[in-house]
């Protein structure tokens, strides 16, 4: 009896780990295919492996391949969609930075100017202004409510506690940034018209070229409320603006 | 049949040549004329209806004759009002009069045509036939948009049909003011739309008299520039508000500005005593305008934006320079375009030199940022001692007037360069040659592939906007109230002794609330009243005493007092004479069953709180 547990628990663990190995291999082996193909002009199929490989694998170089693919397929605003996404994953990754300078470049488009509160939010990872906003608000009720007030005023808690108030202070304006950053994303359609209402019959008064910088403001119904660079507002398609995050 | 018809030909000819001998006697000696003081005239407002009567001859000796009263045709549709006379010289030197002039004051009372029917007028002996004479008549509401005359405008200077996406266009915004209008204030012009931007618009408008038609105006010019940020069709078009004061008798205003001269200063004033305030927002026609993209191929790689005709020039600082020594690098584009709007050339010359971002210097030359100088200064380092020459730079701008990209080349400017280099110096005349590397074929965008899946990630909604996180900090809150409640809760005992015994004793009470409830299962009815007894004890220490130093006559004696039900106090009594005759005399106390006296305990228990409470109270 214990033998046959025993069997059946190593062929599990047979399978689980050629499961695993399984896995692994077809993503770095699609990634290669498909950068194959980039190199050899075949775009749309390099498009497809890669958001394959994305429904399995989000990572900011595949965001980067996947931008390149489709800029060298036409498609300007899913190229800048990506390689934004990419370098939201990954601020440090200088090789987006540059794909993206040289398509806003080549197609003179807008390059996204981030307010002071964004720049804030940007400074560090958002992982680290999460834990700051916690360390503040915690360390200040732990250390000025708590301590300080209800066991014993000493001033080291004080201390601690104006300390932790700066802090949350601090993350919580970044916080602010983060959101307002969170609004970002592209204008991925070819024609991204941008009307007055939200209604197929609404009149368009500006056009935007693919991959321009936008802001949602607000979703109705098939349309998104959105700002431009230009600071200009006005109503887009759903499917022609997509959000970074 | 042919006799009659002439006999009454000839008759009705009768009065007809009467009437036209007549008029050629009276044309004799004087001309007659009619005529309003203006073509339009405002409903219920006074007009000029004037009579002119003229000598034929000038010379003759004939002096003229103030006629007291002249009876005019009166008709429902004016008024006739005040009448007035007076005499007509040909020169300021004549002392005889040419002339007279009978004026009446006419109040128009239907809007249209007015007129004013011919009649016939006796003066001086004669019979003089005076012309019939019209007037247009408006409501007084007309006047602001009267065809004639346009109270203000503004039109904006811009010839051009086709401009190219991001061209500087210099042009001119001109408000035209009527002359006379007081108390004018008006705003800079704003643009209208978003198909462009007005870059730059200079401070405060000049400022001149004109003259258009009949009309003298007092013109504002902005000069200004715009740029088109949209291609395909796009309309311009600006708008100025305009505050000003304006005499509410506006055709008489209008008169009093047409009639120059001192007289006209002083009616204008006089007319100003009765104004009012106004306010108009004035727009510019809508002008339609075809942008076109600069190019449809490729840009040049060393385009930064510059569009218009430019000069561009570049110096060193030095010719003679030490390796990691700093010198200045100075380029300068100058001339006409959107200046501001371009960019600065990024130079990268490679390992040899190191390069930094250049400060940037803009002089204006026409308030406009149109013509101008700007000077991007560099600070740059020769790494190599085996530098020649400082090397070529190049900068593309599009020209407006070749309508074409055009290339301007800075030759590499010799140099002589001293110390050991700090840089290795491979494939040295590549890197000389090589312009700023940018990434610019994709090729370059090709080598910018990865290669490797990177670490998993994801991009989810900022952690403020998920749930787990106000879920983790609400619990935490909770868990920081309750530690902050049994703190507080601490900190009140040690505060008030009167609770500390209050808690201790209801410890007490349940304490012996449950040796009461064990007794009563294993029907141990020593144990049980016993624990009744204690149970009580807590009671009433809860509120004064220590449970341990109180007595059956000091329970007795506070239940006493108490108010409860008479039967309750018995059943209290009860339960301790049991415990006190088991503890004085040994006597076995009774054994009823103890279930139901424990849940009767329990009653009396909460009864006894009730009362201990109101007392309190």
């Amino acid at each position: 009896m214990i033998r046959i547990r025993l069997l059946i628990l190593g062929a599990l663990l047979v399978f689980w780990v050629a499961g695993c190995s399984s896995n692994k291999t077809p993503i770095d082996v699609k990634l290669r295919i498909a950068n194959k193909e980039l190199l050899d002009g075949e775009y749309e199929a390099s498009i497809n492996n890669l958001k394959e490989v994305l429904q399995n694998w989000d990572s900011a170089e595949i965001h980067h391949n996947l931008g390149i693919a489709h800029y060298l397929n036409g498609e300007n605003g899913m190229a800048v969609l990506h390689l934004e996404k990419s370098l939201k994953l990954d601020s440090t990754a200088s090789r987006a930075k540059e794909a993206l300078g040289l398509i806003r470049r080549k197609e003179a488009i807008t390059s996204p100017e981030y307010s002071l509160l964004e720049r804030l939010g940007r400074s560090l990872p958002e992982e680290l202004w999460l834990a700051l906003l916690l360390v503040g608000f915690w360390g200040f009720l732990v250390f000025g409510v708590y301590l300080y007030l209800f066991v014993q005023r000493r001033s080291v808690y004080r201390d601690f506690a104006i300390g932790s108030f700066l802090v949350l202070i601090l993350a919580t304006i970044a916080c602010f940034g983060i959101s307002e950053e969170s609004k970002r994303g592209v204008l991925t359609g070819d024609e991204n018209q941008l009307k007055v209402i939200p209604t197929p019959g609404g009149e368009v008064f500006m056009e935007f070229a693919a991959g321009e910088p936008a802001k949602l403001l607000k979703i109705s119904g098939d349309y998104c409320f959105i700002q431009t660079e230009k600071s200009v507002r006005g109503w887009v398609l759903k499917e022609q603006f997509a959000s970074i995050r | 049949m042919k006799r009659f018809i002439r006999r009454w030909v000839f008759l009705a000819f009768i009065p007809v040549t009467l009437i036209g001998l007549n008029k050629l006697e009276g044309s004799e000696r004087f001309e007659v004329d009619a005529m309003f003081s203006s073509d339009v005239a405002t409903l219920g407002r006074t007009t000029k209806y004037r009579i002119s009567i003229k000598k034929t001859d000038p010379s003759s000796s004939l002096r003229l004759e103030s006629p007291s009263k002249v009876e005019v045709p009166q008709r429902s549709s004016f008024t006739i009002g005040r009448f007035q006379t007076s005499d007509q010289y040909s020169s300021s030197e004549s002392d005889q009069a040419v002339g007279i002039l009978l004026e009446y004051e006419l109040v128009p009372k239907v809007v249209g045509r007015l007129i004013v029917p011919a009649f016939q007028l006796d003066y001086m002996g004669d019979t003089l036939w005076v012309p019939a004479v019209a007037v247009e008549v408006r409501s007084p509401d007309f006047d602001m948009e009267s065809e004639e005359l346009r109270w203000m405008y503004i039109e904006l200077g811009l010839d051009q049909k086709n401009l190219r996406l991001g061209e500087r266009v210099k042009t001119e915004i001109n408000l035209y003011v009527f002359d006379g209008l007081k108390n004018v204030n008006y705003t800079k012009p704003q643009a209208i739309g978003s198909d462009f931007s007005l870059d730059n618009i200079v401070p405060g408008p000049t400022e001149r008299w004109v003259t258009e038609g009949l009309f003298r105006y007092r013109r504002y010019s902005w000069p200004l520039t715009i740029t088109p940020i949209r291609k395909g069709k796009i309309s311009i078009s600006f708008k100025v508000t305009v505050d000003f004061r304006i005499p509410n008798d506006r055709l008489g205003f209008i008169r009093a500005s047409r009639n120059e001269g001192a007289n006209s200063a002083l009616a204008i004033e006089r007319l100003l005593e009765d104004s009012s305030e106004e306010s108009l927002t004035l727009f510019t026609d809508n002008i339609s305008i075809e942008v076109n993209p600069l190019t449809d191929g490729e840009q040049p790689i060393d385009f930064y934006n510059a569009i218009g005709n430019f000069k561009i020039s570049a110096d060193l600082e030095t010719r003679r320079l030490e390796v990691g020594n700093p010198t200045n690098l100075t380029l300068t584009i100058s001339g006409a375009g959107n200046h501001g709007s371009y960019r600065a050339p990024e130079l990268d010359f490679g390992s040899r030199w190191r390069v930094f971002n250049p400060q940037e210097e803009f002089e204006n030359k026409d308030y406009l940022s149109f013509l101008g100088e700007t000077v991007y200064r560099y600070v740059v380092i020769p790494l190599s001692a085996e530098i020649e020459k400082f090397p070529e730079i190049s900068y593309s701008y599009f020209s407006l007037d070749d309508d074409e990209f055009i290339q301007e080349v800075i030759e590499p400017i010799p140099l002589e360069i001293l110390g050991d280099s700090i840089t290795a110096d491979n494939d040295l005349e590549t890197e000389i040659l090589a312009p700023a590397r940018v990434v610019t074929e994709e090729t370059d965008l090709k080598d910018l592939l990865a290669w490797t899946i990177g670490a998993k990630q994801r991009l989810n909604a900022p952690f403020f906007e998920r749930a787990w996180f106000y879920l983790v900090n609400v619990l935490g809150l909770a868990v920081f109230g309750m530690l902050l409640f049994f703190r507080l809760r601490v900190l009140r005992i040690r505060k008030v002794p009167e609770l500390a015994l209050r808690l201790k004793s209801k410890a007490w009470l349940k304490k012996y609330l449950k040796l009461a409830e064990k007794a009563s299962k294993t029907e141990d009815s020593e144990q049980f009243y016993e624990s009744v007894f204690l149970a009580f004890c807590s009671l009433i220490s809860n509120y004064d005493s220590n449970v341990e130093a109180i007595s059956v006559f000091e329970v007795k004696k506070r239940v006493r007092v108490l108010e409860l039900n008479e039967n309750i106090k018995r059943v209290i009594s009860s339960y301790l004479d049991q415990y006190e005759a088991h503890r004085f005399s040994g006597k076995r106390p009774d054994d009823p069953p103890l279930k139901n006296e424990y849940s009767r305990l329990n009653s009396i228990v909460r009864q006894i709180e009730g009362a201990l409470r109101k007392e309190a109270a």
